[in-house]
Parts: C-alpha cells; structure tokens; sequence
C-alpha cells in the first residue's frame, strides 16, 4: 500500500506492507540513522519524534505515521551546522561506540524543547528509554544538562 | 527415533492496513473477520507479540485514529477516557493529580520510558491482558468499567471482571473498546499506586494499588486493593478488601491486611522473581501504598 | 580540544606537552551525532540479499536428513546451504578443514612443566551443523533471498529430520561418567582441563594461622552491545572478498576467514569503521561470517546477515559461569601464605575462548593479586548443551575478582582488620614478580586503595554505620596487553603519512571500538610529529591500509598501536625534517616541529610550514619525497617458558594495571534492594593520555559491573535462552546509575607511549565484589552467588534473624 510521510519537514510518499514498522520503512528508504538495536521496544536505538515527541520508532506501524510530522537524527542538522545538543554530545566523549547516539540524541532534544534549566532527575528519567552500553550515562547527562542551561 | 521437526511458520503477514473513517467501518470489519482481525493503538503490543509469533493468524489492521476517540471528559458524575487516548495525557492531564481518589492513575501512568507513554493508547494497555502493565490495576480501584462494542451493541464491563487469564481478556473476537468510564469517587477517598522495578524503564515485578474511603470518624468505610504483576492477572482482593473496611486503618489493621493478603495472591515465578518473593513484596508494596493513600486522605 | 571540561590539577599541572594529558576532542564524533556514521547494517549495495539462519530447536539432537528443495524453489531465495556445503570446523584462531587428507601431526610433546596450562585447540564447531547440533540455537542452515520476509518464510520450509539425544547442563553432571557425550573427541565432556601449582601448597597451608574456604558463582552476563553480531559480504569478478561487519580483531578476523575460504590475505578486505560496542564478544571469527560469505558466492551477489536481538541473547556469546572454590591460608598479619583455586567452568556446546578466558583468570589475578606465596590451580572446563560462552571484558578477571575480593573481607573479619587495611598490607608493590613470573613495574595499588577510601568517606562510614547503609571496596590486578593469544608476539603497525600539503594521515590497524583509541593515538601521533591534531586525519577499520594490529582486547590498543604511533610519526618527523633542514639550509638537529610547523630552535621565527616542507619534498629537488613514516612495536613481553613453565619477566604483559573501587550502598530491609548511592573508582592508568576518554571508560564499565553484580542474569533452563529481548535482560539504565567518582593515578609507566597504560577492562574488574562487600557491612549478609537480587538479600536477612 501507498503511505504519505512527513519525515524531516518533507513529504514522501512510500510503498510499504501493511505489518512494516516505521523503522523498517525509515531506514529502507536511506535513514539509516534510526538503528536496529533490537527487535522491538526495549532499547531506543530507533528512537524519532513523532509531532515533537519521542517514541519507538520499532513498535508503531509506518502506515500509523501517516500524517505526523517525524523527526529522524538527519534532520537535525541543517546545513552542515550542529544543533547544540549535537555539539554537546560530539565535545563531551557522550558518544563512546555511537550506535545509542541517534536515538538518545532525539530523546535529548525532546527533554530540551519542553524545559529549560532540566534537572538531573528530569534527565535521567527523560533518557531512560535509551539503552546505552558503552558511557554508563554519564557524560551524557553531562551533555544534556550544559545544553540544557544554553 | 528419529522426527521430522516442522519449523513454525509464524511470520506476521496482514494483507491489509485499514483507516477505519466511523466507528461502524470498526463494528463491521470486526463482524466479518473477528479473531482474525485486530484494532490498532499504539500498536506497541502489537509489534511485541508479532515478534514472539503470536499474530500469524491476524490478518486485517484496523486503525481507528480518524474516529475521534482521544479525548478526557470531566464532568461531575463521570470520567470519560476514549479508548485512543495516549498515557501521556492521562499522566498530565489535572483531574487525575487535582483529585486524591483519582492519585493511582497518575501514578500509573506516570512511567519511564517516554517513548513508551508518548504512543500507547489506555484502551491497548488494557487489552494487552498482561497483569505487569499498570493501568489496569490503578484503574480497577476506582471502579472504572470499560465499554465494549459490536455489531451486538454495547456492552460495559467492570474492569475487574475484564481479566481471565494471562494475555487473556474478556474482549470477544468483533468487540473492540471505545472508552473508559470512572465513576464519581466516593468523598474523603484517595488513592495510590505502587510498585517495584529491576531498573528503570522495566515493567513492574509487583505492583499494588489502594483506594481508600474513610467515613465521618475516621475509620475506613470501604476500600479497594488490586495487585499487578503478582498473579497472572490484575485483581481485586476483596478478602483483604474486607480485612480493612471498618478499622481505623492502625498499624496492627494495616499488617493484618497485609498478611491477608500474601495469603490472597496466588503470584508466578518468571525472570522477575519467583511467586516465593512475590508474596514478600506484595506485603511491603502493600503497606507503602496504604501510607502514601492515608497521607492523600489528609489533604 | 575541550579544556574548560579540565579539572583545576590538570590545569595547573606544567604544560610539557601539546596534545598529552588534555582533554582533546574526540576525532569521530561528528559523524555519530549526526547519524551518518555507517555500521554494516547501514551499508547500501545493489543487489543486497538478506540472509538468515535456521538455527537448532534442540539442546542435543542427531541431524539424520535436511531436505531444502521447498525452500530453494520459493521464489525471491537465490541460495540455500547446509553443513555439507561448508567442510570446515573451527575455533578461536584455528580452524581445519574436513575434505582435505588430514595430516598427521607428530604427537605433542607432554611437556610436563606447563601442567596443563596449554591445551591444544579443539577445532570443535562447524558453521552449519554437518552431524549433530549441541545446544538450542545452533547453526543448521542458511538462505540468501531478496528481502527478510522472503528469507524468514524460506526457513520455515527447509525439513530437518532429528534424533533427539539426551542432554546435559549443569557442568556437574557434565562431568560424571554415564553423561551424554556432547564431542566424540572429549571424554567427560572436558573442553580442556587448566592445573598446576606455583610453589608448595602444602607447604603454603602449613604456615597458615587460618585457612578459609569458600565456594562462589557467577552468572552467564549477556555483552548486549547496541549493535547485533553480523556481516555483510560481497565477492567481486576477481574472487576478492569484501567484508563490512562489526569486530574488535579486523586483521586477525581477515585471517581466522581467508584461512577458512582458502584464499590468499589480499583477497579478503574487511572493513570495520564504526563498531556498535564489542566488550570482548567480536574477538573472533563467527559461525555467521563463515555463512555469510558462502552463501554471497553461492548467490552470486552481495549478502547481508545480522543476527536478531533474539539470535544474539541465544548464539553469540556472553560471559563464562564460573563456580569457584577458593581456599586460602593466612597469616594473623594478614599476608597470603597460599592460595588454592579450583574451578568448574561452564563451557557451553562448543570451546570458542573457554581455555583463553580460563587461562587469563588463573594465570594473571590469581596468583597475582595479594601476593599469594604459593599457588595450586585447577579449571575444568565442562562442555553442556547450552549456548557458548566467550570473551568478555574482565576476561576471567571479573570471576576471579568475585572469588578474591568477596574473601577477603570474610578474612578481614576473622582477623579484625579492616577491609582497606588488609588490603593495604598485601597491595602490590612496584617491583614484585608474581608466582607466574610477571614483573610488576609502574604499580599505583596502594595509593588506587587510598584514594578510593577517602573518595567514598570509608573511615567514616565504617566508624560510623549507618543502618542498612554500607561501604565496600576490591581492587584488581590486570594488564595491558596479552603475548600468545596470536603467536609470539603482542604487536602493531602504524603509519604516518604527511602529504604533499603537510596534513597528516594516520594509518591505524588497530579498531576503534567506541573507547576513544583512535582519538588517543591521533593524540600521539600529533604530539610525537609536531602537528595540529586537527591536521590529522586517522584512517582505521580497513586491513587494506598499510598498518596492523592484532586488535582492541586485552587493554592493549593504546599501550601497544600507541607506542607504534610515536615510532611512525618519529619515523615522519625525521623524513619531514630532513627536507626541511635542507630548505632552510641547517642541519636536522637544529630543528624543532610543533603545530605543524617546522622552525630552528634558536631562532623560531626561521620556520616552515608543514605545508611548505610537503611541497618542497614531494615536488622538489630533494632525495626525500613522499613523506612516510611506519612504526612497529611489540611489548617486551615473554611466552610461557616450557623449561620452568612460568614466564620469565616481564611476563604475559608488559605492564600490569592496578585499582581499587569504593562503593556505598543502602539496602530497604523490606524488599532487600540494593540501591547503590556512590561509586568511587581509582585506577593506575600510568599517564592520563586524555582523562575524558579515561573517564568514559571507567563509568561504561562501572554500568556494566553494577549489571552483573545486581541484575544481569541469562536465564538458561532446559538449554533455553529465557531472555528473547531487553525487556527480559535488566540493564542499568539513566535513572539507575549512581554518581561515579574516576579517579586517575599515574605512575609513568616506562614502557607505555607517555608512560601510559591501559584502562579498557579494569574497571569492569571489581564492581560486583565491592557492591557484595557493601552489602555485608550494611546488613550482614554475604551473598556469594551472582547476582545479588533482592530475594537472595532478603532471604539471607531473613535466615540471619
């Protein structure tokens, strides 16, 4: 079936089968910087927003999405400049392997649009969808909250 | 002895995703292709059981976000949730933090992680059938009932009585839920939700909710306790229900209750805990619930 | 660079060096905070096919017949393979193949000295199942088709005839006569059985005041790195082989697989830019690669097979189950008069790095750490029909420290010392030589002991008790480098190439695996040539580039590649200078290089730009004209020696890390959680090259540790993997971590780059025993099995009262 997405302020229409995750479909058609961490739900590897919001990109149907504006990492940076959570997270090791860093980076952003000035707990919590294996969190908390008091 | 071992052939393959536009393309999908059919929330647990191999048979999707059901309703008498409501708002939403009957929702629905409650819907928390979701059991102790609908009419159910077994619901093949109904709360009642996690973003390995009513002296007129996670569905417990009604909610009525109730609970073993702890922490989850709930009553 | 995140020492600290001990940037991030770095599950190539594995619903069963024709006639799969298409078995770095005419090998010399310390290697696993399958997940066929649904459904078609077989797992049932036999080639089901002594045990028990003996366990911990296991593969006309995949080891896995393809090196490239975490589980070559490759030939085009999260909590590895018995004799003064170990290691159906991660624990931490006086081993390695275990950070290290520091506080107590101060008196010290025969050279232990105890409050914690609070500390002995796991030889080659506008390309075979090591020898080399970092390009993850490294395991990669580094951009520096003192007509000594420019030292305002001096040598007159510099290094490290079966010093490694972590816990007497409040962790890094980086790898491995002490468990029951997914597999997660303190020792180690040494693993070494401790000061019970769940606690609580 035929589907109409909005991915990263533009519109696209995509061939997909009706049991197609969104990640599937986001990364067939080249963004492959939503990551397949796991099989579905538990590790935010494929994290987008959806209207501004964070979600699991793994456990919602492509065709569900129609209709709502979707975010991926690539359509953060505009033009070759870095959003300053991007800059954060590049200048403060918070991306060790870097497989996490996508979607913990849309979480991240998510947090940052809503508050300013985030609280450590604010951000813990906010991240908690996101698995990381490498950082042990640390300087990404680290990342977030700097960015957090720009 | 040899055998010739036939691997499963469980692959997820719906040959159609349809936008259902009113509630009767819903009633009349449903009629036609029953068990072989299945509504769309989120879809989170949808996707969860389609990797375990559970939805071969299921062939038609059926999504209902252009029927309007994403809404919270409050009026005097009533509480209206639709069935397509996201747990984002219920977590936000004032009626659920203003009014302490109401406390257990937002604690439910108050949980990591966020890409979890910014897409599931109440009524897929509900059908799902599993007792380690926390809606379900918050809602029990207000006394919601759920409305069920098909091309027999509607039906509403007690939420307490919605639960048969585990990833079984009283849920017929063509019903589909619409919304969800709480009920005015009795006065100088509040209520709580609590629970315990092996980390973070986990389900909960037990969880307890409480309301409790207090009467003019004091003294607990009538209460609700529902478990999560500690059996193989959410349920009330009315022996334990009973053990409270009538005291004054002391120390030594609180223990006794709480002890009844480790009693009470038939709890699983899984990767969690075994049903042994399970009845351990029924009790201290239990007696944290009834103080958060008693310090609610005195607001 | 990023030195506002320096702390006040760093900065006040004399600024000999440029790049050294600063908080340098890491080189690779962009390209991860923007989504545009590509794992191999992010490679494009036309014509892709997708392949999946069907792999054994059984723990133990005869294969009697496979019948593929229904799958091979499913429209959309262009290959089917079975065990008869791929006659090879194969292990960790050894690998045989079955339609070849064996040749006799002369017996092995029993050489009664290394007592079982090397065992030959058991070419044991075939990558499709040619006879039998031995745990529930192993390989049994695989198809190529044009898409993963198609590829799913294929599977689902090929018919297995199987006879079940009995099966067997728990390792002590393993062992007893009557067992099922998982390899017709190993009686009692031993893998390999690792025994020896180091001294006169009896002896050593004799001059004990006490003797303890306790017995303890630990869990299978799933790696559950972010990236799955997998490959992609694509042969061109030539038969040259291009593999994209995720691995530690890039140039030994191109040699683990052209030896299985029977084709020369320079027809295999692998390439492995970006790797989504390893810990220890990409070492080797895996059964998917070997599959991976034959079905893109049989194909006939390009083929990509990535293991499901389900595939790899169930088939690629995870940490050893250790049961240990540790019985050690004592002086009142606390020193260690004996130390006697024996092991039963769970080893799973088939070898992988069973004797290598044994071999590591018995032969480093073991009769290392405490200065044991003398020292009796022996591991049995136990094969059982459940999933193979393999390396993983710790490398038996973390067992051992299990074992060890879990006991010595048991033997603090009975001695009424503190846990600190017993630790203090058997700390190593710079110069010792272990029972094994390694010399310890830079050693920070005691002031790691220190550090960490004031970080965490100990003396005040432990006078003053709180109730149901605790403080806990173990510390670990480990090393920066291992000689033997390749040859003789723990070594590297980099190359540093200044090009004909004077930037910089590092060529690196040593692999990037999310630590920082490519950031760290851009590092060096920016400070041994005189270059801007930000002139240097580093290039890695491809065995084409001229460079090698035998790979990122071990906390070898900045010790070992780093010291390469400084040899090859010396190398570049001498070319580049050689042109310049030519240009300006001076002779070389009289010259300096520092970002990237070229000046005389007596007079720095007479210089040249890296640049001028690239043209003026690729383009010029002079003799020297590409600029490029290669540096090869390998660690004054020894083999085991057959006459004495030890080592002489230096030993396995050429320099040995060393740290101590303090923890502070807070146990709820009703549900017995652990909430873990504070992590102190101090550790002999040698010289902090870059502390952010240093840092990094400290806390990732303390969330790891506090999985495995607290909630990492791989339920197996039955041979089946219980965990499908994360939702089953409880990782720390943001709002679980407590805050960590790092603390960095130097010590200047004399061998490594800038007198540094390895960190990689170390911090994953002690966790687990000092959250045990902790939880014995906070509410007096020791929990010896892993991990420590809240109904151990509690029941133990419960028990005691």
């Amino acid at each position: 079936m035929q589907i109409d997405l909005r991915i990263n302020g533009s519109d696209q229409s995509v061939m997909i089968k009706p049991h197609e995750s969104l990640r599937e479909v986001l990364r067939r058609i080249g963004f492959t910087g939503v990551k397949k961490g796991c099989d579905v739900g538990g590790c935010g590897a494929c994290t987008v927003l959806l209207n501004g919001d964070p979600i699991y990109s793994c456990c919602v149907f492509a065709a569900w999405a129609q209709g709502k504006d979707i975010t991926t990492i690539e359509g953060l940076a505009t033009g070759g400049e870095l959003q300053l959570i991007q800059q954060e997270f590049a200048t403060r090791n918070a991306a060790q392997c870097g497989f996490c860093t996508p979607g913990l980076i849309m979480s991240a952003k998510a947090l940052l649009e809503k508050k300013q000035n985030l609280t450590e707990e604010e951000i813990r919590r906010g991240i908690a969808g996101n698995l990381c294996r490498c950082t042990g969190y640390v300087k990404v908390v680290d990342a977030i909250a700097s960015a957090s008091k720009k | 002895m040899s055998e010739v071992y036939r691997f499963p052939a469980v692959a997820f393959r719906p040959d159609e995703y349809v936008r259902a536009k009113t509630v009767e393309d819903v009633v009349s999908i449903l009629k036609e292709h029953g068990d072989t059919a299945r509504v769309v929330g989120a879809g989170i647990t949808l996707h969860e059981l389609s990797v375990m191999g559970m939805l071969s048979g299921v062939k038609k999707l059926v999504d209902i976000q252009q029927l309007g059901l994403d809404y919270i309703e409050v009026s005097a008498e009533l509480t209206k949730l639709g069935a397509s409501t996201p747990m984002f708002k219920l977590r936000d939403h004032e009626v659920f933090k203003r009014e302490q009957a109401m406390r257990a929702i937002s604690d439910a629905a108050d949980f990591v992680p966020l890409q979890v409650v910014n897409a599931a819907t109440i009524a897929g928390e509900i059908c799902a059938g599993l007792p380690i979701l926390s809606l379900p059991t918050a809602l029990m102790v207000v006394d919601a009932k759920i409305k069920c609908l098909s091309w027999e009419g509607d039906r509403e159910v007690p939420l307490e009585n919605f639960y048969v077994d585990y990833f079984l619901t009283d849920l017929r093949p063509e019903e589909f839920v619409t919304e969800v109904r709480i009920p005015k709360q009795p006065a100088k009642s509040a209520s709580a939700f609590k629970y315990e996690k092996m980390s973070a973003a986990d389900y909960p390995l037990g969880s307890i909710a409480i309301r409790i009513t207090l009467n003019e002296r004091g003294e607990c007129q009538d209460s609700r306790v529902a478990t999560g996670s500690l059996g193989r569905i959410p349920m009330r417990v009315k022996k334990v229900e009973e053990s409270l009604n009538k005291t004054n909610l002391d120390s030594q009525s609180l223990a006794r209750a709480a002890s009844l109730l480790s009693k009470e609970i038939d709890p699983i073993t899984d990767l969690r805990a075994t049903g042994d702890y399970r009845r351990k922490l029924a009790r201290s989850l239990f007696m944290d619930a009834c103080e958060m709930a008693i310090n609610r009553l005195k607001r | 660079m990023n030195q506002n995140l320096a702390t006040k020492t760093e900065l006040e600290r004399i600024s000999e060096y440029e790049y050294v001990g600063k908080r340098v940037t890491r080189v690779d991030g962009l390209p991860k905070v923007t989504g545009e770095a590509k794992y191999y599950d992010d490679i494009a190539l036309h014509g892709l096919l997708i392949g999946k594995i069907l792999r054994s619903p059984f723990p133990h069963a005869r294969i009697k017949r496979i019948d593929t024709t229904k799958a091979e006639q499913l429209p959309g799969v262009k290959a089917v393979l079975t065990g008869k298409d791929i006659p090879v078995k194969f292990t960790f770095n050894y690998a045989e193949h079955l339609d070849t005419k064996k040749v006799e090998k002369p017996p092995k010399e029993d050489v009664a000295s290394l007592r079982g310390l090397m065992p030959e290697p058991r070419a044991d696993k075939a990558p499709l199942a040619i006879d039998k399958v031995r745990f529930i997940g192993d390989e049994i066929a695989a198809v190529a088709a044009v898409d993963e649904d198609t590829a799913i459904d294929a599977l689902s078609l090929i018919e297995v005839e199987f006879e079940r077989l009995p099966a067997v797992f728990d390792p002590s049932e393993s062992m007893k006569s009557g067992a099922p036999q998982i390899h017709d080639d190993a009686e009692g089901n031993m893998a390999a059985h690792l025994y020896g002594e180091w001294g006169n045990i009896e002896e050593g028990f004799k001059q004990a005041d006490l003797v303890f003996e306790n017995t303890f366990k630990t869990t299978h911990q799933a790696h559950a790195c972010m990236e799955t296991h997998g490959c992609v593969t694509s042969w061109d006309a030539l038969g040259n082989l291009t593999v994209w995949t995720s691995t530690q080891t890039p140039h030994p896995f191109r040699r683990e697989l052209a030896r299985v393809l029977r084709i020369p090196h320079n027809k295999v490239k692998v390439l492995s830019e970006y790797v989504g975490g390893a810990f220890g589980s990409k070492t080797e070559m895996g059964a998917y690669h070997v599959i991976c490759a034959y079905l893109a030939k049989k194909a006939g085009a390009p083929v990509k097979l990535r293991l499901t999260r389900e595939e790899e909590f169930m088939a690629s590895g995870c940490r050893h189950p250790y049961t240990l018995t540790l019985k050690t004799g004592v002086k009142k003064d606390g020193s260690i008069t004996a130390r006697q170990v024996n092991i039963i290691v769970d080893k799973g159906a088939y070898i992988s790095q069973g004797a290598a991660v044994t071999f590591y624990c018995l032969t480093v931490p073991m009769p290392g750490i405490y200065r044991p006086a003398n020292y009796k081993y022996d591991a049995k390695i136990v094969y059982t029909n459940k999933q193979p275990p393999t390396g993983f950070r710790g490398f038996g290290n973390p067992q051992a420290a299990w074992a060890i520091e879990s006991q010595m506080d048991i033997i603090a107590e009975k001695l009424g010392l503190d846990p600190k101060e017993l630790r203090l008196r058997d700390a190593s010290q710079p110069g010792d030589i272990t029972l094994a025969g390694f010399q310890v050279t830079s050693c920070g232990m005691s002031e790691c002991i220190k550090k960490a105890a004031e970080a965490i409050g100990w003396d005040e914690k432990r006078k003053n008790k709180l109730p149901n609070r605790g403080v806990g500390m173990a510390c670990l002995f480990h090393s920066s480098g291992e000689r033997g796991a390749y040859g003789d030889c723990d070594t590297a080659t980099a190359t540093v190439k200044v090009n004909d506008d004077g930037s910089v390309t590092l060529f690196l075979g040593s692999q990037e695996i999310g630590t920082g090591n490519s950031t760290g020898q851009a590092q060096i080399a920016a400070e041994a040539l005189g270059a801007r970092i930000e002139d240097i390009r580093v290039l890695m993850g491809n065995t084409d580039l001229p460079a090698f490294d035998l790979g990122a395991y071990a906390s070898r990669s900045t010790f070992i590649s780093g010291n390469a580094v400084k040899l090859a951009a010396a190398n570049a520096k001498q070319q580049l200078l050689q042109v310049a003192a030519n240009e300006l007509g001076v002779k070389e000594e009289e010259l300096e290089a520092k970002k990237s420019k070229v000046f005389i030292k007596s007079d720095p305002s007479k210089s040249l730009t890296f640049q001028e001096v690239g043209i003026a040598a690729y383009y010029g007159k002079w003799k020297q004209h590409a600029i490029v510099g290669v540096g090869t290094w390998d660690a004054p490290s020894t083999l085991l020696d057959h006459a004495t079966g030890k080592w002489k010093p230096p030993g396995m490694a050429a320099t040995y890390t060393f740290g101590c972590q303090a923890v502070e816990v807070e146990v709820n007497p009703e549900t017995g959680a652990v909430k873990v409040l504070r992590v102190a962790s101090a550790h002999d890094v040698g010289r902090a090259l870059n502390p952010t980086l240093l840092e990094g790898q400290i806390e990732g491995a303390i969330q790891q540790g506090l999985g495995y002490a607290l909630s990492e468990d791989m339920r197996i029951e039955e041979g089946r993997t219980l965990v499908t997914d994360f939702r089953d597999y409880f990782l720390r997660r943001a709002p679980d971590m407590p805050p960590i303190q790092p603390i960095l020792v130097e010590t200047n180690d004399p061998v490594g780059a800038y007198g540094l040494k390895g960190i990689g693993e170390p911090a994953m070494v002690p966790v687990a025993p000092a959250v045990a401790n902790a939880v014995y000061h906070a509410v007096g019970v020791r929990i010896s099995e892993l991990p420590i769940t809240r109904e151990k606690v509690l029941t133990a609580m419960e028990l005691k009262h």
